[in-house]
């Protein structure tokens, strides 16, 4: 089991997992632990010799047993691939795999928040290539989300209105939208910390995967592969990113809290990284090196 | 919000690996 210890300086939980100093690291592609497992070859994660979306627990978990859970998402068998190149319809079946782990994890009895990622490329740290996500359930809400929520719930105090609404309703005059249609925009903020963060949101009220609709399903589904066809266009080659989910937590929070994925490419150029460092990572405050209604017109024109 | 009579897209097929740990096939319903 992970230990958790307290900050009491920035009031957060930091997770010790010495374990995951083990964990398996860039692999070459016939040793990939997370394609299927073929005829005379080793066992991988995975034991059939062909998958359509498969899900299992982490073999390096920051959260186990009573704490919580991390799992492992496989897109798909195809080892090199990458999510934005599934269909539309394969990617549904992944938003209703994605909601099925939301609201199994989030009925056990300690967790107190599901979160739903992806870190893709080796600039962001990933050991393993194949396409895939994660999940993590905590065990604690994690700051930037308590944060999120504690803003939200304030701003519905004072106003009797959601703030994600109403930051969706700022960006009315599309100067910063990269795509939108008639259930979900994808604009890049204007307090984007990365200069190529792009969230996406439904443009109607819901609170987390298990609010959405078949409609609203389509509809992200469809403006989620768009938008990583256009990061991945932005500098011609695959974009690296982290990409966060923001739901509700389970049983709470559905009326001021707006579900919304957020995706922070590291990328400022086509060759040059934005790292977090003296300002960011010291002082906790970002400085970007560009305007978001600039790499907005970007992102909207490829 | 989902209608419980919604057909569901993805049938899943829970398996014990060895070491204790889960893993979930996740099937295409036709």
């Amino acid at each position: 089991m992970s230990e958790l210890r307290w900050d009491p300086l920035t009031e957060e939980w930091v997770t010790v997992a010495p374990w995951r100093q083990d964990r398996t690291y860039h692999p070459s592609a016939e040793h990939c632990p997370l394609c299927p497992t073929r005829p005379g070859m080793e066992e991988t994660e995975i034991p059939e010799p062909d998958y359509y979306i498969a899900v299992f627990e982490n073999r390096f978990p920051s959260y186990t047993g009573d704490q919580g859970r991390c799992e492992v998402v496989c897109y798909t068998p195809d080892h090199d691939s990458s999510l934005g190149e599934q269909s539309v319809d394969h990617i549904r079946d992944l938003i209703a795999v994605w909601r099925d782990r939301t609201t199994e994890l989030g009925r056990l009895a300690n967790v107190k928040y599901v979160y739903v990622f992806e870190n893709r490329g080796e600039e962001i740290g990933v050991t393993l290539s194949h396409p895939h996500g994660q999940i993590y359930a905590y065990p604690f809400v994690p700051p930037v989300l308590q944060r999120e929520l504690a803003a939200e719930a304030r701003h519905m105090r004072k106003t009797g209105r959601c703030l994600y609404c109403d930051v969706i309703d700022d960006e009315r005059d599309g100067i910063r939208t990269v795509l939108r249609d008639d259930r979900w925009i994808a604009f890049v903020p204007p307090f984007a910390r990365w200069p190529y963060e792009v969230h996406l949101a439904p443009t109607n009220h819901r609170g987390g995967l298990a609010d959405l609709d078949e409609e609203d399903d389509l509809s992200f589904a469809a403006i989620l592969k768009r938008v990583l066809q256009k990061y991945d266009r932005l500098f011609q080659k695959p974009l690296p990113y982290v990409m966060a989910m923001h739901q509700k937590p389970p049983g709470r929070g559905a009326r001021h809290h707006h579900f919304h994925v957020e995706f922070y490419p590291p990328n400022r150029t086509r060759d040059k990284l934005k790292y977090l460092a003296g300002s960011e990572l010291g002082a906790g405050a970002f400085i970007v090196d560009a305007r978001a209604e600039d790499t907005a017109a970007e992102l909207r024109a490829l | 919000m989902r209608l419980a009579t919604e057909k569901p897209r993805v049938k899943k097929r829970v398996v014990k690996k060895a070491d204790g740990r889960y893993l979930i096939y996740f099937e295409k319903v036709s």
